[in-house]
């Protein structure tokens, strides 16, 4: 072979990929196929590389998307299609008192970055963890006067004497310090995160106005999370009950 | 729904994990549900579908399977240069031996061994059936990266399959054929 016969070679080889994949313009192709005529070494290397091709769209692993998943994605699809609806309904519904504190709107606004977040104070309420200091409000906000920079106001999550506070932590939101408590409502354990949202978004798809406050829902992993921001303070609130129960919590939490 | 297989298949090959495969599809859905409306109609849904998987790894899966990528990685990082040397190796392949005895597991180990950018390369092309300009798309990249990603990836998988087969002893690591000189009469001229 001459010198310039392999080097035609080596710029030729470089688009064995290209003519093999179907990707060339018409008139490279026949300057390739032309080559390809006279070039036995390149012939050679397209017959390879079209046979590891198609050797490897055979054996390619085909996994099927399992029944469970396709039941999630048409759950979650469903449940999305109406957010709106399923929200203002249980409000109306369930808990005539938060429509009368105020419930003016439901309406979507882009997801931001919380998302991570929301999964990472749901893991942490899914675990049972040690509290740093049991009791009431009171005994809570004095334990966190020392230990973090913004102010720790247990929210009475309920009136009722089924409902407790029963201790907290030191924890975090996102990377920032975060009070975390942990209530008892009707033998239901509900986590309240409370942290400092300056510059943290806590706003997700779907925000609902109770009490001239702007409250945020989110679910993860089948939990229900709530967010709102009361004088900069942020509170994030996580629990496996309904929605309709959450509701109730979060008007409560955020009336005087 | 139609794609769910594809995605759910890529996405196994992205995580390599079928719990994170599971989450980055259901993830995927409800994004593209929820961005349908920006979805241009007579484009390409698949393409679509697969950009948004892509993304939904890269903002939320890719540094979860990165760590645990990192051990793997090492091996790779020793293999040397593949480029010249190796298509001269593929090329004399005892393909009759390893190309025609390709087992699914067998793939499936190796695009695992390719790390993510070229991997990604050889599924959408190879596996889902992309051009290159739809891979550039769902990648984010220009065609041409498409095009020396595809080929890196390709020798990296070629590279991972052929020592799978010598640790079986498919096939010999000193094996070389060379072509058998009749074949180039089959070739059209």
């Amino acid at each position: 072979m001459s010198g310039k016969e392999a080097l035609r070679c080596a710029g030729i080889s470089r688009f064995v990929d290209t003519y093999l994949d179907g990707e060339f313009a018409e008139t490279d192709r026949a300057e390739f196929e032309g080559h390809l005529a006279d070039c036995e070494t390149c012939r050679g290397k397209v017959r390879v590389q079209a046979e590891w091709k198609s050797a490897i769209k055979a054996a390619a692993p085909r996994e099927q998307a399992p029944a469970a998943l396709r039941n999630r994605v048409a759950r979650s699809i469903a449940r999305e299609s109406k957010p709106m609806l399923s929200w203002r309904a249980w409000a109306v519904r369930a808990m005539p008192a938060a429509a009368a504190v105020g419930l003016i709107a439901t309406f979507m606004i882009s997801k931001v970055q919380w998302s991570p977040v929301a999964a990472d104070l749901v893991a942490k309420h899914a675990k049972t963890v040690p509290l740093e200091v049991s009791g009431g409000p009171d005994q809570v906000r004095k334990w966190y006067a020392d230990k973090v920079d913004f102010p720790v106001r247990p929210p009475a999550l309920c009136h009722q004497a089924a409902c407790s506070l029963r201790g907290a932590r030191l924890s975090s939101v996102g990377d920032k310090p975060a009070a975390y408590l942990v209530y008892d409502v009707n033998g239901d354990k509900v986590s309240v995160f409370i942290f400092d949202a300056s510059d943290l978004p806590i706003e997700t798809r779907r925000k609902t106005v109770i009490g001239n406050r702007d409250v945020y829902f989110d679910q993860e992993h089948g939990y229900n999370v709530a967010l709102f921001r009361d004088r900069g303070v942020g509170y994030a609130i996580a629990s496996d009950l309904d929605q309709a129960e959450m509701l109730k919590l979060v008007s409560s939490a955020v009336s005087p | 729904m139609g794609h769910l297989d594809s995605l759910y298949a890529t996405g196994l090959r992205m995580t390599r994990d079928p719990r994170d495969a599971e989450d980055l599809v259901q993830d995927t859905m409800l994004t593209a549900y929820r961005f349908f409306h920006r979805f241009e109609p007579g484009t390409n849904c698949k393409a679509w579908l697969f950009k948004i998987l892509t993304n939904t790894f890269i903002n939320k899966y890719r540094k979860k399977v990165r760590e645990r990528e990192v051990r793997d990685v090492i091996d790779q990082e020793e293999t040397p240069s593949l480029m010249s040397e190796d298509v001269a190796v593929a090329s004399r392949d005892p393909e009759g031996l390893l190309v025609g005895n390709l087992l699914s597991d067998d793939v499936k180990r190796a695009l695992e061994a390719v790390p993510y950018d070229y991997r990604m390369a050889v599924v959408l092309c190879d596996l889902q059936d992309f051009s290159y300009k739809e891979i550039a798309d769902i990648m984010d990249c220009p065609v041409g990266t498409v095009m020396s990603r595809l080929h890196r990836g390709r020798r990296l998988l070629q590279k991972a399959l052929r020592d799978y087969a010598v640790r079986q002893g498919i096939v010999k690591a000193g094996d070389v054929i060379e072509f058998p000189k009749k074949q180039n009469a089959e070739q059209k001229s």
